[in-house]
């Protein structure tokens, strides 16, 4: 299921909206389902790359490329915190 | 005089041995065929399969000098020698969604790498250069500059690599 079905209802991972810059990629390494986020901000490696953005990362496949799925989470730019980064890095 | 052809031919001719060249872990669907002359060598025919990345290139490169052929499908790009198709390269970048050619050095890019070959392999791989979108890709003099979005901030970090190397030389807001 592509990211944008899914986003703002209530299945979003942790309850957290999406930025509209995430909504709008929506080719495959951007719009992985959103129960994979949540098991990504629940289990990933979480790494603050600054006092208000923080990215968590689990290794993965799409299809048969390895990388590793990551979702970053900023506190500060949005009313709420928003998920603005939510991508496939093959590789890794 | 190169040491090959390359064009892209529909549909094949017949009597031609048929290589394919598939995509990771599955056939894919064949994105085009290229008809493949080596010098003093039988024509035979490429079949290119791709996964259909969405936005992803579809291109061949040739060089003057060199073995190398480069037929990129659909973002799946496909490197082997022109006169013996079982020796084939990877290449890191996938999917194909930049290509810019300077003299003999193709420079490929996906969401935040870059990769540049010639004729005789691969001549470089960047370190990452964004969070995952990479935008306005041109060389100047000696140089590859681009930019790379930076999830942290929601903005652009501009780069310089060398051309030769693709060596960081800079980045910066």
């Amino acid at each position: 299921m592509a990211l944008g079905a899914e986003a703002g209802s209530s299945e979003s991972p942790g309850g957290l909206p999406f930025s509209e810059q995430v909504l709008s990629k929506t080719d495959r390494f951007h719009s992985f389902p959103s129960i994979i986020g949540d098991q990504v901000l629940r289990y990933g490696t979480e790494t603050e790359v600054s006092s208000t953005y923080t990215v968590y990362s689990l290794p993965g496949y799409i299809g048969s490329y390895k990388g590793v799925f990551q979702v970053g989470v900023d506190t500060v730019r949005y009313s709420v915190p928003t998920i603005t980064h939510w991508f496939f890095k093959k590789g890794g | 005089m190169p040491d090959y052809t390359a064009e892209e031919v529909w549909p094949a001719p017949d009597g031609l041995d048929v290589v394919e060249f598939d995509v990771p872990g599955g056939m894919g669907t064949v994105a085009f065929q290229a008809i493949i002359r080596p010098s003093g060598r039988k024509p035979w025919i490429g079949l290119f399969r791709t996964e259909d990345y969405e936005g992803a290139l579809t291109f061949v490169e040739t060089w003057e000098a060199g073995p190398m052929v480069l037929a990129c499908a659909g973002g799946n790009p496909h490197f082997f020698r022109a006169d013996d198709p079982d020796f084939r390269l990877d290449l890191p970048t996938f999917p194909v969604l930049h290509r810019l050619r300077h003299r003999d050095l193709v420079i490929l890019g996906d969401f935040t790498n870059l990769t540049a070959v010639d004729g005789y392999g691969l001549v470089w791989e960047s370190p990452s250069l964004a969070s995952d979108e990479i935008a306005g890709l041109e060389v100047r003099g000696d140089v590859v500059e681009g930019k790379g979005n930076e999830a942290s901030t929601g903005g652009w970090i501009r780069f310089v690599l060398s051309l030769e190397t693709g060596e960081l030389q800079s980045r910066s807001t």
